[in-house]
């Protein structure tokens, strides 16, 4: 990892205990468990590729943590439109319905995309449509809550207006790595982490933001 | 690259239209639906409308009127007005009919609503327009889609009225002695009023089907809005 990379890193690790500590301390756990455990997984493991790096910055711990990121990346958007719709009983069939049709549609793209063994140098073949298909989730549920006017708490639009962007950011990168090879994925990481603490900021910001 | 587009594409729908999105703003239209005064509500939405149409309809006879006394160009200029008069009002009324749309998606539910009657309309363009209306009205599922498709129903006859009123004014500029453009001037300042009946109704039904919505199932922030306490002053506020 070089200089500019791990002070990237070092500057997310802070933005992110900054954001957990912000949904503790406003009491924005109820908004959103599961970006609440997301928030904490992704200090843990950035707290454990800097305190551990010949052990968590390695091909197979990237495995492990993206499989789990991938997982509450879906979980984030069944929970946020569970949260949302819930409670409008006239409407929240039909959402069900469209959100059916999104779930089974990126299921059947994860299923499609995933190889039988998933493997570090073949990551550019799958991630990218796994995570676009996470993206569209989100994006289902960000266009139903204006579709049905649902007042959303800040924190939960926040949520998807500071991670979708970033979210594609991470494509592009993922993508370009298998475009140009892994000569350039040092390059590729500054990218990346820039994005990446942007996004957190922009969130660790919200997280401390008293909302109305 | 396709993962790319789509993941690009997703994300632009995302900030262009949740980024947009105003939580207080929909605050406000749930407060507005769940205030359940649909009589009196209905009654101040039909005198507004009306005080548009009056104004034409007053410059429309006073055209008539110059016409009859052969001042042909006061006559051509007044006709002028009213269809500028239309034309803001329409406008004014699409902006409406935008808003019933959204307000219609967060009612639980809609009471049944009849289509657009034909009949009533003397354009023969609003008579096939609200006739072809009336048989795919009946081909649609819900309640919900038929109140959407009403509201469509309507704007798109704002449209078709707004384009005979410019047709007629250039012809009476062009042929001032000629009474055709006068007539088809007066019947579709007829057709708009009746669109705005229309609209008045359809706004009843929101209404009366927000009305009907059970507030204990919505969330709590929802619970406390509408209201006895909801004043004629804050309602116009919200319709603008």
């Amino acid at each position: 990892m070089g200089t500019l990379n791990r002070a990237l890193v070092v500057l997310s690790l802070g933005l992110l205990a900054a954001m957990c500590a912000g949904i503790v301390r406003r009491g924005k756990i109820s908004q959103s468990f599961v970006f609440s455990a997301y928030a904490a997984a992704a200090t843990l493991f950035t707290a454990l590729i800097l305190l551990f790096p010949d052990s968590f910055y390695t091909p197979e711990a990237f495995i492990v943590k993206q499989g789990i990121y991938d997982s509450l990346l879906f979980a984030l958007s069944l929970e946020l439109s569970f949260r949302a719709f819930t409670a409008f009983s006239g409407i929240a069939n039909r959402v069900r319905g469209f959100l059916a049709l999104a779930v089974a549609g990126s299921s059947l793209t994860v299923f499609l995309l995933t190889p039988p063994n998933t493997d570090y140098s073949d990551m550019a073949r799958y991630q990218p449509g796994i995570t676009t298909a996470g993206i569209w989730c989100l994006a289902f549920v960000a266009l139903l809550i204006v579709w049905y006017q649902i007042p959303v708490p800040a924190f939960t639009r926040s949520i998807i207006l500071g991670y979708v962007p970033y979210l594609v950011i991470f494509v592009v990168y993922i993508d370009l790595i298998g475009r140009l090879g892994w000569g350039v994925i040092e390059n590729l990481n500054l990218l990346n982490a820039t994005a990446y603490d942007t996004s957190v900021g922009y969130l660790a910001y919200a997280a401390w933001r008293e909302d109305a | 690259m396709i993962p790319v587009i789509l993941a690009a594409v997703a994300a632009g729908v995302v900030v262009l239209v949740f980024g947009r999105f105003d939580r207080n703003r929909a605050l406000r239209r749930w407060d507005f639906v769940l205030s359940g005064q649909a009589e009196k509500a209905t009654e101040t939405l039909r005198d507004r409308l009306a005080e548009d149409t009056e104004i034409a309809g007053h410059t429309y006879d006073l055209a008539l009127k110059r016409k009859a006394s052969l001042s042909y160009d006061e006559a051509v200029r007044l006709l002028a007005i009213a269809a500028d008069t239309i034309e803001e009002a329409a406008e004014d009324r699409q902006r409406r009919l935008r808003a019933l749309s959204v307000y219609a998606r967060m009612a639980e539910a809609i009471v049944p609503v009849p289509p657009v009657r034909p009949s009533q309309f003397k354009l023969a363009e609003m008579r096939s327009l609200t006739g072809i209306a009336t048989w795919l009205h009946e081909l649609l599922n819900s309640y919900q889609e038929r109140f959407r498709f009403r509201l469509a129903v309507i704007g798109f006859g704002i449209r078709l009225v707004v384009r005979s009123i410019r047709g007629s004014r250039t012809r009476a500029s062009i042929e001032p002695t000629h009474a055709e453009p006068y007539q088809t001037f007066g019947d579709s300042l007829h057709d708009f009023r009746a669109l705005d009946h229309e609209q008045v109704e359809s706004f009843r039904q929101l209404m009366r089907s927000a009305a009907a919505t059970d507030r204990q199932t919505l969330p709590e922030g929802l619970r406390s809005l509408g209201g006895d306490a909801h004043s004629e002053g804050s309602e116009k506020k919200l319709e603008k």
